[in-house]
């Protein structure tokens, strides 16, 4: 069971990504993922929200497609925070392992295992390494600025100054 | 007595200076941490284990400090931007997020384990745009409510209901929804100090709420007995009574028509 996971820190790409590409090339085009320098001090959007939240339109209730959103020209920060095992425990079996890697890949992290780890204990001292990767990327990682867009409605959400704005304008509410 | 909710719709209401003024009020943080502490006593959730809750109406999070010193992880909403940028210079805890709720809460099934939200849902009872229908925004609210709760969710609302239709129509809409519950009545005597907490469920829980002290409000129903039912029956009713007797005994019966019973004119 536990072989199936790499033990290997595969969930902090976005810390090594940064030193990787001040040193050779600019982040990927094609997400044009930027990495703050800046340490901010206020609480931003977590990268474990992005799991939850979808499109606000009434019309997109039904829609497959409404969840999880499309995350582009994102400024990614990365925080530290308490390490907490139970809680992460604990939101990962309602975590949608699917929606992490697709949101990850829009971010421009490809290599999240596709699998989704199962069968953590938060006090096992084996299970800690993957459960700080995992606390690093849900909690650790988050979102300052950016995009979302609903796949159906192509409806655009702005994240600004860290709050995303759900405020929906009076032709689709 | 003003009420905010009569002068301008939250999102203007709430500007710069009462957000600031809101957030920097002693009585109004200590009023708000009480209740906000009320209504975790009335979820009565297992202190033992990680919960993920949703703040509906977080404002400038002096909620959310009290979930986060109770060690819960939350996250916030409000449509109020002065609100939430007093929060963010707060630092408090968990992801906000700006959005109304009578639009809906965008968030997918089943991902909070409770939601409370504080001296909120009374604003979804007004009209403050054109085509704003009260009834239908409280619907779209507990639909959505409902279905991000895990099942067994459960939600503590402390509202200031303006009368009792307001607190009906809420009612009535989170009943709709396919929540069960009710409402609950802080120190009713005192017209200050009274405060109502809407209380409801999301399907059967295996813990469930706080309940204690109380007190039902429904009329009991006293059980009559027959002999006192026999001594409060008009004649009218004695009379249809014997006839329903006989003719369960099989006896021929006159048929009833508007005339049974009536007393005879002295003329006839």
């Amino acid at each position: 069971m536990r072989t199936a996971v790499p033990a290997v820190p595969q969930y902090i790409i976005w810390r090594d990504e940064r030193k990787i590409s001040n040193r050779n090339t600019p982040p990927t085009t094609q997400t044009q993922t930027q990495i703050a320098h800046k340490k901010y001090n206020t609480r931003n959007m977590k990268f474990i929200t992005t799991n939850f939240v979808k499109c606000a339109v009434k019309t997109c209730d039904s829609s497959v497609d409404a969840f999880p959103l499309q995350y582009s020209d994102c400024q990614i920060v990365q925080e530290e925070l308490e390490y907490n095992p139970e809680f992460i425990v604990h939101m990962l079996e309602r975590l949608e392992w699917n929606a992490v890697v697709k949101v990850a890949r829009d971010l421009g992290n490809e290599s999240l295992p596709p699998v989704k780890p199962e069968g953590l204990d938060p006090i096992m001292e084996d299970d800690q390494v993957i459960l700080r990767d995992l606390h690093t990327l849900l909690v650790e990682t988050q979102i300052v600025e950016g995009k979302m867009v609903c796949r159906n409605c192509e409806h655009i959400y702005f994240i600004k100054n860290s709050i995303p704005n759900f405020l929906l304008p009076p032709h689709l509410c | 007595m003003s009420r905010p909710e009569e002068i301008a719709p939250p999102e203007i209401f709430y500007n710069d200076s009462e957000s600031y003024k809101y957030t920097s009020s002693n009585r109004v943080q200590h009023i708000q941490a009480k209740m906000t502490l009320r209504a975790l006593e009335l979820l009565n959730l297992d202190k033992n284990e990680p919960h993920f809750l949703l703040d509906l109406g977080c404002g400038s999070g002096l909620s959310g400090e009290i979930l986060t010193e109770e060690g819960y992880n939350w996250l916030g909403m409000d449509i109020a931007p002065s609100m939430l940028a007093s929060a963010l210079d707060r630092e408090v805890e968990g992801d906000l997020f700006l959005a109304d709720l009578g639009n809906g809460i965008p968030f997918r099934a089943g991902t909070f384990d409770a939601a409370i939200s504080i001296s909120v849902i009374q604003w979804l009872c007004n009209a403050d745009a054109v085509g704003n229908d009260p009834k239908k925004r409280l619907m779209r609210f507990f639909n959505t409510l409902y279905a991000l709760l895990r099942r067994g969710g459960k939600f503590v609302a402390q509202f200031y209901p303006m009368n009792d239709l307001q607190t009906k129509q809420i009612m009535e809409q989170a009943k709709v929804a396919g929540f069960a519950g009710g409402i609950i009545v802080d120190d009713p005597d005192s017209k200050r100090k009274k405060k109502h907490y809407l209380v409801l469920t999301a399907g059967q829980s295996d813990r469930n709420l706080n309940l204690a002290g109380a007190q039902m409000d429904a009329p009991e129903q006293r059980k009559m007995s027959a002999k006192m039912k026999k001594k409060m029956e008009s004649r009218k009713d004695y009379i249809n009574r014997k006839k329903e007797t006989m003719r369960r005994r099989g006896r021929v019966v006159a048929l009833d028509s508007k005339f049974t019973a009536r007393k005879r004119r002295p003329r006839f």
